[in-house]
C-alpha cells in the first residue's frame, strides 16, 4: 500500500495515508472481529 | 595526489562504519584502513615509491590491504596467480623486476625452492588466516612452523605500524597502479600497465553505468589476478562506498551455494562470466527464483563471449537482465557496455561504448563504415600505458593514442557494436584468455614433444575450448596422460588444452606455415563420432523453435528453452496441446504419459526429443 | 483451528518469534517442531497422518523408476483423504464417528504433488529433514495454498530475516482479516443478506437473485481472506508462498477465472489430472472436464459436488469451442473499435461472473433438485 501511495502522493502522504489506512482497518477487524461468522466450507472445514 | 588516492582516502573518510567486504569473514572500512595505514607506512620506510611489488596470495583481506597501501605509496603492484606452477611464476617474476613480495608462506618457500625470489629483498609472508576457512583443511594441513619470525611476516609488519596515520605519498596521474600479465609462459611476457589515471577514469565509468552507491552489495567470485575480479569487484565497490562479497572463490560446486548467497546478502549486482550462465541451466527448479528480490539490480557477464541464446535464457528462467560487458585487460576491464540502459541494449551486441572511443578499420587502418567488419580500435583515458619493458609488443597495439583490439567488429546504424571475430591468436574458454603460442610453448618443452599446434573451437559451456596437436617422438610416445601430467607441473590448470590428439604430420603451406584450416579439418574428422551429434542436437533445438512459432504465432527468437506457459503470450493450455501434438507430428513419435508431464517448456521439448532421438 | 480463533492469532505471534529469536544453526528446526507439538496438542490424529505422509513421500523417491509403483504411492497419499470423504456419505468401519483430521485434503495434494514430482524426476535433491519441514509447514497447513516443495525449499535454504518481507506480512494478514470479519461478515452476511430479506419477498425472483450475489461475494472474500492470512503468516517467517487469487471476479471468461480463482487448486489440477489424461486419451475436453470433475470432488465426494465441477468444466468446453468459432474473429474485428471493445469486456466480465455464481447455486443447496428449483425460481417459475 505504501508504495502505490508513494508512487502518486511522495513519500510524507505516503506515510500518513498508510498509517491511517492501517489504523482504520484494524480498529474495522477489532470492532468486527466478534461478529457472527458467515458459513463458509471449501474443502477442509 | 593521483584522483585514484584522493578516492581511496575519501572512501575511507566516508565510510568507517560500514562493511567493506563480507569474505570469509566481516571487515569494515575502519579496519581495512587501519592495515592499509600500517602497512603504508612500512612501503614508505622501505622507500619503495615507484619499484614493484609482487603479490601471490590467496587471502583476500592481505591482497585488499596490499593493494591500497601500494596506491597510496606510490609502489607498483603486480598481482600474480600463487596457484601457478613455480616454473611459470619464475618467468612473470623476472620479467617482473620487483623489490618487494607479499605472499602465502608456501608459496614463498616453493618459489625460494626454485630458486625465483634471488633478487627480492623485502619479503612478507603471509601466514594461514587466524579466523578458520569454513571447510578449510588449512588447519590440518600440517603445522609447519612459519619460516620468518612473527614480527618479519605480513601480520606482524601490520602490527609493528598500527597507529600509523593514513598518508599518501604524491602520486602522478601517469604513475603505474598496477601491473597484470596477460601471457607469457615461456615466450616474452606481457604485463599490462595501468596508470593511476586509467583506473580511476574506469572506476568512475562503473560507478556511473552500474549506478553504485554505498547501499549497493557487489558479488564478484573472479580471481583477483584477472582484472575481472580486482577492479570489477574489490576496487569499484571502494569507489561507490558499497560492499563487497566474497566469502569463497568460484567452483562449480559453490554454485547452489552462491545463488542461495545472492538473497541472504541482498547483493545487488552479481559480476560474473558466461561459464557460471551456462552452470545455471543444470541446476534445479528450486533456484528460479534465486534472482527475485527487490533489491536485486541486474549481472554482470564479463570476460567471455555470451552467447545471445544462453543469454536470452538466463534472463528468462530466472527473470533478472545480464549486462553483457565488452573490455580487455588493456582496456583496465571494460570499454563497452550493453545495458542496464534501455538504449545501450541490443540483444546478442556488446552494446556501445561509454566514455570511451571506439572506430573500425581495415587492414591498412582506414576507417570502416556501417555494418562493415573490421578490427575494433578503443581509445579513452582507460586505456594501459603498454606492456611493461615490453617496446615492440606496445608498439604493435598502442598507436595514435588508439589501442588495437585484434578482435573484429562492425557497428550497426544505430551506433550498437558486435564482436564478428577475432584477428590475434586468443582463445578464450570459461573468460580465461589463453595464447596458442604460450600452450604451444609449453607443450614442446616436454620430452617426446616434437611440434604442438594449438586453437580454439566452439563449446557450449565455455564459449570456446583449446586443443592442442602434437607430433611426438616415435621412440619416446608420451602417452596423452603423460603430456598432460608433464603440462600441469609447467603451467597452470587454466592454460591446460581441453583435448590433445597425437599426429604424425601437420599439413603446411608452401613457407612451412601450419595450415590452420586443414589442421582443424583432420582434427574434426578425427573426433568425428564425437562432433556428429553436437551438430545434429542443435538442428533439433532449432526445428523445435521454429515449430513453436508456428504453433504459438510468434518469431523464432522470441523463444528460448525457457519458454512456458508463463512466458509466451500465445501459449494456451490450448496452445500447449497443439505444441504436443505439433511435436509428435514433426518426429514421428507419440509422447509417452511421463514425457507429457515433464513437458512444460521448450527446452524440456528438446531435451524429451533428443533422448527420444538416441535411443 | 480457525483462523478467527484465538488459538491461532497466539500461534502465529508465537511461532514468529521463536522462529526469528532462534538461533539460526537450529532454526530450521523450529517451525516443523511447533507445528508439530501444536497439532499433536489440538490433533494427535491429524499429527499422526502428517508423520505417516511425510515417511510414505520420502520412502516414494525410491519407487521413481516404477510408473505402477509409484501410482500406488500416490494412492497412499489420497486414501486417507478418499476414506473420510466416503466416511461422510456412508460410515466406514474404524473411522466412523471420527472427525476428519484437520487439512486432510491439502495434505493429500501436497503428498501427491510430491510423490509424482519424484516420479517426473524433478525434485530437487534434498533430505528427510526438508521433506519433513514441507509437509509440517504451519501457515498453509488447514486452508492452503497448496504450495510447492521446490519453491519452498529455495525459501527454507536462503532464510533469513527480511524487514520488508515481513511488514509485507503484516500488511497482507490485516487485509485477509479485512475481508473476512468486516466485509465478508459484517458488509455482505449481515448487512446485505439482512438489506435483502427485509426489502424483498423471500422466494422472490429479485430475492433470489440478490442471496445468489450474496453468497458468491462472500464465499470469494472469506476464502481469499484465509489465503492472505496464510500468505501474510508464511511471510512473517520470512516464506513466500504462491498465490491463491488474482483477481477473479474481474476476468473476461471462464478459462482465465479458473486461472485465478484458487490457484494453487487449478494448477494443480492442471498438473496432474488434466495433463496425465490428455496424454493417455488426446482429447482435450475430456481433459477438462476430468480436471474440473477431480476439483469439484475434492471437495466432497458427492453428486452435486460432482454437477459443479462438471458443470464448469463444460464450460471451459465451450468458451474453447465459441473462440474457435467466433470469438477470435469478433476480437480482431473489435480491435480497431476500443469503445466497442470495452463494452464488449464489461459484457464478458458480467456474463463470466455470472456463470460461476450461477454454478455455486449447486453446492448451495443439500440437493440437486432444490438447486434446479432455486435457478427455477430466478426465471420466475
Amino acid at each position: 500500500m505504501y508504495q502505490i501511495l508513494l508512487d502518486r502522493f511522495g513519500q510524507r502522504a505516503a506515510y500518513w495515508g498508510t498509517m491511517a489506512a492501517y489504523a482504520l482497518l484494524l480498529g474495522l477487524v477489532a470492532l468486527s472481529f466478534s461478529a457472527p461468522a458467515a458459513e463458509f466450507r471449501y474443502g477442509h472445514l | 595526489m593521483s584522483k585514484l588516492n584522493a578516492a581511496i582516502l575519501g572512501a575511507f573518510e566516508q565510510h568507517r562504519r560500514k562493511t567493506y567486504m563480507i569474505g570469509t569473514s566481516e571487515l569494515t572500512y575502519a579496519e581495512l584502513e587501519a592495515d592499509v595505514a600500517a602497512l603504508a607506512a612500512f612501503l614508505r620506510a622501505k622507500e619503495l615509491a615507484g619499484e614493484r611489488l609482487l603479490v601471490l596470495t590467496g587471502q583476500d583481506r592481505a591482497l585488499l590491504t596490499t593493494f591500497y597501501a601500494a596506491q597510496l605509496s606510490g609502489v607498483t603492484i603486480a598481482i600474480l596467480d600463487p596457484k601457478a606452477p613455480a616454473a611459470e611464476l619464475a618467468t612473470l617474476i623476472e620479467a617482473a623486476q620487483a623489490k618487494a613480495i607479499v605472499a602465502d608462506s608456501e608459496v614463498i618457500e616453493r618459489l625460494d625452492a626454485a630458486g625465483a625470489l634471488a633478487q627480492i629483498a623485502v619479503r612478507l609472508p603471509v601466514g594461514a588466516e587466524a579466523a578458520p576457512k569454513k571447510g578449510g583443511f588449512r588447519l590440518f594441513g600440517g603445522a609447519k612452523p612459519a619460516a620468518a619470525t612473527p614480527a618479519d611476516d605480513f601480520a606482524g609488519t601490520i602490527a609493528a605500524h598500527k597507529g600509523a596515520a593514513l598518508e599518501a605519498v604524491p602520486v602522478d596521474e601517469e604513475a603505474i597502479s598496477y601491473i597484470l600479465f596477460t601471457s607469457g609462459t615461456t615466450s616474452r611476457p606481457k604485463g599490462v600497465m595501468i596508470s593511476h589515471r586509467a583506473l580511476n577514469a574506469q572506476m568512475c565509468t562503473f560507478v556511473k553505468n552500474y549506478g553504485l552507491g554505498a547501499d549497493s552489495k557487489v558479488m564478484n567470485l573472479l580471481p583477483f589476478h584477472h582484472t575481472d575480479g580486482l577492479t570489477q569487484g574489490a576496487v569499484m565497490s571502494l569507489y561507490a562506498g558499497a560492499s563487497f562479497v566474497r566469502p569463497y572463490a568460484f567452483t562449480p560446486d559453490v554454485l547452489p551455494q552462491m545463488m542461495q548467497d545472492l538473497y541472504r546478502h541482498a547483493i545487488s549486482h552479481l559480476v560474473t562470466v558466461p561459464s557460471v550462465l551456462a552452470l545455471t541451466k543444470a541446476l534445479d527448479s528450486s533456484f528460479d527464483t534465486s534472482f527475485d528480490y527487490p533489491e536485486f539490480r541486474f549481472v554482470i557477464s564479463t570476460a567471455a563471449y555470451l552467447d545471445p541464446v544462453l543469454w536470452q535464457a538466463c534472463e528468462a528462467r530466472l527473470g533478472m537482465q545480464v549486462v553483457n560487458v565488452y573490455g580487455l585487460t588493456e582496456t583496465v576491464c571494460e570499454t563497452m557496455y550493453c545495458g542496464p540502459a534501455a538504449e545501450h541494449r541490443r540483444l546478442g551486441s556488446v552494446g556501445k561504448p561509454i566514455d570511451s572511443l571506439a572506430k573500425i578499420v581495415d587492414e591498412d587502418g582506414n576507417e570502416l563504415g556501417i555494418e562493415q567488419s573490421g578490427e575494433l580500435l578503443v581509445g579513452g583515458d582507460h586505456i594501459m600505458s603498454g606492456y611493461f619493458n615490453n617496446p615492440e609488443a606496445t608498439a604493435a597495439v598502442l598507436q595514435d593514442g588508439w589501442f588495437r583490439t585484434g578482435d573484429l567488429a562492425k557497428r550497426d546504424a544505430e551506433g550498437f557494436y558486435w564482436i564478428t571475430g577475432r584477428k590475434k591468436d586468443l582463445i578464450i574458454s570459461g573468460g580465461m584468455n589463453i595464447y596458442p603460442e604460450d600452450v604451444n610453448g609449453v607443450l614442446r618443452q616436454i620430452p617426446g614433444v616434437l611440434d604442438a599446434v594449438t586453437f580454439g573451437l566452439p563449446d557450449p559451456m565455455w564459449g570456446e575450448r583449446a586443443v592442442s596437436c602434437v607430433i611426438v617422438d616415435e621412440n619416446a610416445d608420451p602417452s596423452v596422460e603423460t603430456i598432460v601430467e608433464q603440462f600441469l607441473q609447467r603451467a597452470s590448470k587454466q592454460k591446460l588444452p581441453r583435448d590433445i590428439a597425437k599426429f604424425e604430420s601437420f599439413p603446411r603451406g608452401p613457407a612451412g606455415k601450419v595450415v590452420m584450416a586443414e589442421i582443424k579439418a583432420l582434427y574434426a574428422l578425427h573426433q568425428g563420432r564425437d562432433e556428429a551429434p553436437a551438430g545434429a542436437a542443435g538442428d533439433v533445438g532449432a526445428q523445435i523453435y521454429s515449430l513453436a512459432a508456428r504453433v504459438l504465432h510468434c518469431a523464432p527468437d522470441q523463444l528460448s528453452p525457457a519458454s512456458e506457459a508463463e512466458t509466451v503470450a500465445g501459449w494456451t493450455s490450448l496452445s500447449h496441446v497443439e505444441m504436443m501434438l505439433a511435436l509428435e507430428e514433426e518426429f514421428g513419435f507419440k509422447l509417452s504419459s511421463r514425457e507429457i508431464m515433464k513437458f512444460r517448456t521448450l527446452g524440456d521439448a528438446i531435451e524429451i526429443v533428443r533422448k527420444r532421438q538416441a535411443a | 483451528m480457525d483462523i478467527l480463533s484465538t488459538i491461532w492469532l497466539a500461534a502465529m505471534a508465537g511461532v514468529t518469534a521463536a522462529h526469528w529469536l532462534a538461533p539460526e544453526k537450529l532454526r530450521s528446526w523450529v517451525l516443523p517442531g511447533l507445528t508439530a507439538a501444536l497439532l499433536g496438542w489440538l490433533s494427535p490424529l491429524t499429527l499422526a497422518f502428517l508423520l505417516l505422509a511425510i515417511l510414505l513421500a520420502w520412502g516414494s523417491q525410491r519407487l521413481a523408476h516404477s510408473g505402477p509403483a509409484i501410482a500406488l504411492a500416490a494412492m497412499l497419499q489420497l486414501a486417507p483423504v478418499i476414506a473420510w470423504r466416503l466416511n461422510a456419505q456412508v460410515p466406514l468401519p474404524l473411522i466412523e464417528g471420527i472427525a476428519i483430521p484437520l487439512g486432510l485434503s491439502y495434505l493429500a495434494l501436497r503428498g501427491m504433488h510430491y510423490v509424482l514430482e519424484a516420479y517426473k524426476g524433478t525434485l530437487p535433491r534434498h533430505e528427510l529433514a526438508d521433506t519433513a519441514g514441507y509437509f509440517l509447514f504451519l501457515p498453509t497447513i488447514t486452508a492452503g495454498p497448496i504450495h510447492r516443495f521446490a519453491p519452498y525449499l529455495a525459501d527454507q535454504r536462503r532464510l533469513r530475516w527480511n524487514a520488508a518481507l515481513f511488514s509485507e506480512g503484516l500488511e497482507r494478514i490485516l487485509f485477509g482479516y479485512v475481508k473476512v470479519t468486516f466485509l465478508a461478515n459484517v458488509l455482505i452476511d449481515t448487512h446485505f443478506v439482512g438489506w435483502i430479506d427485509a426489502h424483498h419477498t423471500a422466494q422472490s425472483a429479485t430475492h433470489t437473485y440478490l442471496t445468489i450475489v450474496a453468497k458468491g461475494l462472500n464465499g470469494y472474500l472469506q476464502f481469499a481472506g484465509y489465503s492472505d492470512v496464510a500468505i501474510g503468516f508464511a511471510r512473517l517467517l520470512g516464506y513466500r508462498v504462491m498465490e491463491n487469487f488474482d483477481r477473479p471476479l474481474t476476468k473476461p471468461n471462464v478459462q482465465r477465472f479458473w486461472g485465478a480463482w484458487h490457484m494453487s487448486l487449478t494448477s494443480w489440477c492442471r498438473d496432474y489430472v488434466y495433463t496425465p489424461v490428455f496424454s493417455l486419451t488426446r482429447a482435450r475436453s475430456l481433459g477438462i472436464l476430468a480436471s474440473m470433475a477431480v476439483l469439484g470432488l475434492w471437495h466432497e465426494f458427492t453428486l452435486r459436488y460432482l454437477a459443479w465441477g462438471l458443470y464448469n468444466g463444460a464450460g471451459i468446453v465451450a468458451w474453447h469451442q465459441w473462440r474457435k468459432l467466433a470469438g477470435e474473429r469478433l476480437e480482431r474485428q473489435l480491435l480497431d473499435k476500443p469503445a466497442l471493445a470495452r463494452a464488449w469486456q464489461v459484457l464478458a466480465v458480467l456474463l463470466t461472473v455470472h456463470f460461476i455464481f450461477l454454478g455455486f447455486v449447486l453446492v448451495q443447496h443439500p440437493s440437486l433438485s432444490e438447486a434446479v428449483a432455486t435457478w427455477a425460481r430466478l426465471l420466475g417459475l
